[in-house]
């Protein structure tokens, strides 16, 4: 077996990334490619990525992130209808799947800031109007006196 | 009125505790013979397909008239709600958590099946033996 680093993605191939990464949640989901499931997720990350093509992105790091964040925050909407249920001597701990998915959609939006532009860091000049403490001529005369 | 369920949410709920049943079952319903005195044991079982079932051994006891504690061999077994029961006399369990069972175990049916929100619920008792009939 090996594995090749992708250098582009076609809608399907993303769609499939997403599918596995979720893994059994989408077979409890009923989610398949196929079917369409993914074509939203698919959409949020495109926008994110500022692109409306998907060979127009490059970033192949960049696509990943915010597909993965994508993905989980659809299957985190779509369980969020799974609470604890209890009936015919059965119960079942249902919102386990809800926090799994909610812990790793957590990890998947930390992973993903770099790529959020509305946290993007960056250091500008900023021209105070009053600040207090510029020189003035006052201060330049007190100076050259001394 | 109040707030129901959707049946969005029935759907999910019915197909989740599905997902729990890891045991195989076939149900039995008997067609009498003719044997007519207070012995006869002529019945005849018929099995369906094998089902996806949830066995859970009940264990259930019973104190005898001398104080002593009887083993009742209760179990409880869970189906789909889709799955027919009416006239189910007998289940044969031939797998649990996916492991054939050699030999396979046979239960009678005690009291009437109940149907849930979620599954199909028979109180079952172990019987010896191995035809069950």
């Amino acid at each position: 077996m090996s594995a090749t680093v992708p250098t582009a993605y076609t809608s399907a191939e993303l769609q499939a990334f997403m599918h596995q990464h979720i893994g059994s949640i989408a077979t409890i989901l009923g989610w398949t490619v196929d079917g369409g499931s993914y074509d939203e997720p698919e959409i949020t990350a495109l926008l994110w990525c500022g692109v409306t093509d998907i060979a127009d992105e490059t970033d192949m790091t960049k696509l990943r992130a915010l597909a993965r964040v994508a993905v989980l925050q659809q299957a985190a909407v779509y369980l969020s209808t799974r609470y604890d249920t209890t009936a015919d001597g059965a119960s079942l701990k249902r919102s386990q799947m809800q926090a799994a998915v909610s812990t790793m959609l957590a990890k998947a939006e930390t992973d993903a800031l770099p790529y959020d532009p509305n946290y993007a860091l960056g250091q500008d000049e900023i021209d105070y109007t009053d600040d207090p403490y510029t020189r003035t001529a006052v201060d330049e005369a007190n100076e050259a006196a001394e | 009125m109040g707030t129901h369920l959707s049946t969005q949410e029935l759907t999910e709920w019915r197909a989740d505790t599905a997902r729990t049943f890891n045991d195989s079952c076939k149900l039995g319903t008997a067609t009498p013979g003719g044997g007519t005195g207070p012995e006869a044991d002529d019945d005849t079982i018929t099995y369906g397909d094998e089902i996806d079932c949830g066995f859970v051994f009940g264990g259930g006891g019973s104190q005898s008239g001398d104080g002593a504690q009887l083993d009742m061999n209760a179990a409880t077994i869970r189906f789909p709600l889709s799955s027919d029961v009416v006239g189910v006399d007998r289940v044969q369990v031939t797998k649990r958590d996916g492991t054939a069972l050699s030999p396979v175990e046979y239960y009678s049916i005690v009291g009437k099946p109940k149907k849930g929100k979620s599954a199909i619920v028979l109180d079952c008792q172990v019987l010896k033996g191995g035809s069950g009939a």
